[in-house]
């Protein structure tokens, strides 16, 4: 599922792959210079499974298909500003020199997202190519325990990610019982226009918690207009960025209903990566937390964040209701 | 008889846009009645129904507004270079104009400043090819003005070409595609009536120099000898037609097609002349772009690019008018 | 209006890489009223000394002094317009509507007059292209009126069209002259030189001026074609 989705938003990117060899080979170059990897032998294929990487041995990741922002890096352990960038190896985002990749020596690529029969396909073809086995774990939000679990064996840290594993089904199974939320609209992006509809990846942390997605008649990722968000009259806004909610918090058109009453605002945390998209990935698990018991998170969040992550957040950042 | 159908038919043309403007205002998602969407013009309408006017009222002044500047600046170009291919995006205005949305985007900018950047972009495209031309003093330029608009234009995609391969691929790169696809409905109402104030002033220009147009058309033995001066006149025809170009690209992206159909279709309803063929052209393009606005939202919620629209569709129009009038004659 | 006067007027032009040429100076002054003929062998500079006449190309020495403006009319096949005749022909009073955005509808009623003087009014609504060479002369011509410049210089105005044509075109032009302005036409039609009031002859290094009996004696049209003429070259009509 993730693939697909980060796959459609990647057609736009064609144009890339001019740079592609001596983006990637400078990336390496200066890493080089800096520290030797040698522990790094698994590949994400993609960022979701970076991040399933980074949770569960972040020593064994042998880069990021996407770099993270610099304030992400910033609070993230040391090692994650070490890893070079890859490329994403059939997913979206910068495609993947896979020469430079095969000269790290790897001995497993991990990919994390949909499972269906296209993604299979993809998988053989690159373990043809690059030589190296290849391992697709479902990215459903509801297998994520699983996915962990999973994830800990390939690597061999089975004992070390039980607990962790023990914690996402908790969250999980307190999510399934969170009571029934409001209608909802996802804005996306700095306009707010472009939207995740019923059943995409990035919508479905809030669906599954009983919150109800306005956006229909389409699927995954789409673009739609103003009177449309308005018609279709959500309660509430749901958002990662914060130049969105710049934007529109003082904006009648956003913010008043159609019975003239004001349209909550919940603007959620990006930072390291974001709470319900971005990638669509184990991060989802903190949206999850939240969603469960919105009184009694931090203290989950804080501990989850740090399990997750590696970080030890002074502030752990959370879910805003702006006015 | 002439005389009537003269002054009779781009009236007609006007008319007919002002009642599709009218009809777009009344209809969308929101199913507001036109009488409620009357009383809140009036200022005194339900919530939703100023919620709707404020919508849609920007979108409508958008489209038309881009159409119509498109159409006139493609009508002026025609005329000027007596070439029926000829279209806005002859000095490289448009591809500017991208580029310069495109950069802001980039840096993060917010809706208006990226409007502005556009507006600036596509100004700066023109102004590069004019002056290029203007070193090369060849005969009346216009061969030199193409060239020129060409390498413009060529530098402007290449730079767009460079953002797009920079840009963080997740968010910034589907702003810019989608912006540059071309959009009516993400103008607010300053924002849309800012795009207004140069197509205005620029559409006065072209109108003005009307019958100065077709003596410009002659070429510049001809209007020097008719007692025009032959250099500042089509000076400012081309700046205007430029000023018009970036503004529609300023507000609403990348729309093609708009700018090389119009004028031809206004041809063959009210003749050669440039007095009546720039009027005619801009309320055929305003129609036009209504049409397409109306098509975008049309198919289920998500919103197609108008970019797109304009091309699917004046693309085979064109076509058809091309086949039509070649067969008259 | 007060005639043509040049004070050693030298036309010409100069290219950059060295080449190009320049006629040698013409002093010459033309009465209001008068038709100068230009006659020369092909590439001796008429066309040269015409635009340079007409303001379009600057000259090289000396001064034109002024009479006001001029008007051009470059060879039959130059002019090609899509709009009506009459339009064409109303946009000869551009110079008077400086910033009016329109032209006046008396520009319109001058315009058909001046089609009408010179029979070719039927055709005020047709497309100027549609037009044949003859056609489209004849209303180049009545714009001529229309503009209402006091000197008229006139490129070939004769060349492609047929006998008809042509004789309505020459009529055109004395009348163009017979109301006080000065017409300056080059021609290879040497029967209209003839007619003409002056001759300004064009040869390889000189130039002569005189009346059409001194200037189309046989040994003159020799020196200045290098072929042996009896009738003219183009139509065979004798030579008066």
């Amino acid at each position: 599922m993730a693939a697909n989705q980060l796959r459609r938003t990647s057609m736009l990117t064609t144009r890339r792959s001019a740079l592609i060899g001596a983006g990637s080979a400078m990336t390496l170059a200066a890493c080089g210079s800096r520290s030797p990897r040698a522990a790094g032998d698994v590949i994400a294929a993609g960022q979701p499974a970076a991040l399933l990487i980074w949770a569960v041995a972040r020593d064994r990741l042998a880069g990021w298909p996407r770099r993270p922002s610099t304030g992400a890096l910033a609070a993230l352990p040391d090692l994650a500003a070490t890893l070079p960038e890859l490329g994403a190896l059939g997913g979206g985002g910068q495609p993947a020199n896979l020469e430079a990749m095969a000269a790290l020596r790897p001995r497993l690529v991990i990919d994390y997202g949909d499972t269906d029969a296209e993604d299979h396909a993809l998988g053989d073809r690159m373990k043809t190519r690059l030589g190296v086995d290849w391992r697709l774990i479902d990215g459903a939000l509801t297998k994520i325990p699983e996915a962990i679990r999973e994830a800990g064996e390939l690597l061999d840290v089975s004992r070390s990610v039980a607990g962790l594993a023990d914690e996402a089904a908790a969250v999980l199974d307190r999510w399934h019982r969170a009571p029934a939320g409001s209608t909802f609209y996802y804005a996306r992006g700095v306009d707010g226009l472009e939207t995740g509809f019923q059943g995409s990846l990035a919508t479905e942390a809030f669906e599954g918690a009983g919150w109800t997605n306005v956006a229909g008649e389409s699927r995954d990722i789409g673009r739609v207009t103003r009177e449309q968000v308005a018609a279709w009259d959500p309660e509430v806004l749901v958002t990662m960025s914060p130049a969105f909610t710049e934007s529109v918090r003082h904006d009648p058109v956003w913010r008043t209903r159609r019975g003239g009453q004001r349209r909550r605002l919940l603007l959620l945390p990006d930072h390291p990566f974001g709470w319900i998209d971005r990638p669509p990935s184990i991060n989802r698990l903190l949206a999850c937390a939240w969603l469960a018991d919105p009184e009694g998170a931090p203290l989950t969040i804080a501990g989850l964040t740090r399990r997750l992550y590696g970080m030890v957040p002074a502030e752990v950042p959370m879910p805003q209701w702006i006015r | 008889m002439s005389r009537l159908r003269g002054s009779l038919l781009p009236a007609l043309l006007v008319l007919l846009t002002l009642a599709g403007a009218f009809l777009v205002l009344a209809t969308g998602p929101l199913g507001v009645t036109p009488d409620a969407l009357l009383t809140a013009v009036a200022g005194q309408g339900a919530p939703e129904a100023e919620l709707a006017l404020a919508l849609r009222g920007p979108r409508l002044l958008a489209a038309l507004t881009c159409g119509a500047a498109l159409a006139g600046a493609g009508a002026g170009f025609q005329i000027l270079f007596r070439n029926p291919l000829a279209a806005p995006d002859l000095l490289g205005v448009s591809s500017g104009a991208g580029l310069g949305a495109a950069l802001a985007l980039l840096l993060g900018a917010g809706a208006a400043l990226v409007q502005g950047a556009a507006f600036a972009g596509g100004l700066a495209a023109g102004t590069l090819a004019l002056a290029c031309a203007a070193l090369t003093r060849s005969g009346d330029g216009r061969l030199a003005l193409i060239l020129c608009g060409v390498v413009a234009g060529a530098l402007a995609s290449a730079g767009l070409g460079l953002v797009v391969v920079v840009a963080e691929p997740y968010s910034q790169l589907p702003s810019i595609t989608y912006w540059l696809l071309g959009s009516f409905t993400r103008a607010t109402m300053p924002e849309a009536v800012g795009a207004v104030v140069p197509v205005a002033a620029g559409a006065a220009a072209l109108i003005w120099l009307g019958f100065r147009l077709d003596i410009l058309s002659l070429g510049d033995e001809q209007a020097r000898s008719l007692g025009l001066p032959a250099r500042p006149l089509r000076l400012l025809a081309l700046a205007a037609a430029a000023l018009m170009t970036s503004s529609a690209v300023a507000v609403a992206g990348v729309v093609g097609w708009i700018g090389l159909l119009a004028p031809h279709a206004a041809r063959l309803i009210v003749g050669e002349r440039a007095g009546r063929l720039i009027p005619a052209s801009m309320a055929l393009g305003g129609l036009f772009a209504l049409v397409i606005d109306r098509l975008a939202t049309a198919f289920g919620p998500a919103e197609i690019p108008v970019g797109l629209l304009s091309a699917a569709i004046g693309a085979p129009a064109f076509l058809i008018l091309f086949v039509a009038t070649s067969r008259r004659s | 209006m007060s005639g043509l006067r040049l004070e050693g007027l030298v036309a010409g032009r100069l290219s950059r890489s060295g080449g190009g040429f320049r006629l040698p100076p013409l002093d010459l002054t033309i009465e209001a009223g008068k038709v100068l003929a230009l006659i020369g062998p092909n590439g001796a500079g008429k066309t040269t000394l015409l635009k340079t006449l007409a303001g379009l190309l600057p000259p090289l020495a000396g001064a034109i002094v002024d009479t006001g403006a001029p008007a051009y009319l470059p060879p039959p096949g130059a002019v090609s317009a899509g709009f009506s005749v009459l339009h064409l022909t109303a946009l000869g009073r551009a110079r008077l509507r400086r910033w009016s955005p329109g032209l006046t509808p008396d520009d319109l009623d001058t315009a058909r007059a001046a089609l009408d003087r010179l029979e070719v009014g039927h055709l005020a609504d047709h497309p100027f292209d549609r037009l044949s060479s003859g056609q489209q002369q004849l209303v180049l011509i009545a714009r001529l009126f229309v503009q209402d410049a006091p000197v008229c210089l006139l490129d070939e105005p004769l060349a492609l069209l047929d006998p008809a044509h042509a004789q309505a075109v020459e009529a055109a032009i004395q009348a163009l002259a017979a109301e006080g302005r000065v017409v300056v036409a080059s021609t290879h039609h040497l029967p209209f030189a003839a007619r003409a009031d002056r001759v300004l002859a064009i040869g390889p290094d000189w130039m002569e001026i005189g009346t059409p009996a001194e200037a189309l004696v046989p040994d003159r049209i020799r020196a200045l074609f290098g072929v042996e003429v009896s009738g003219c070259p183009c139509c065979g009509q004798a030579l008066s």
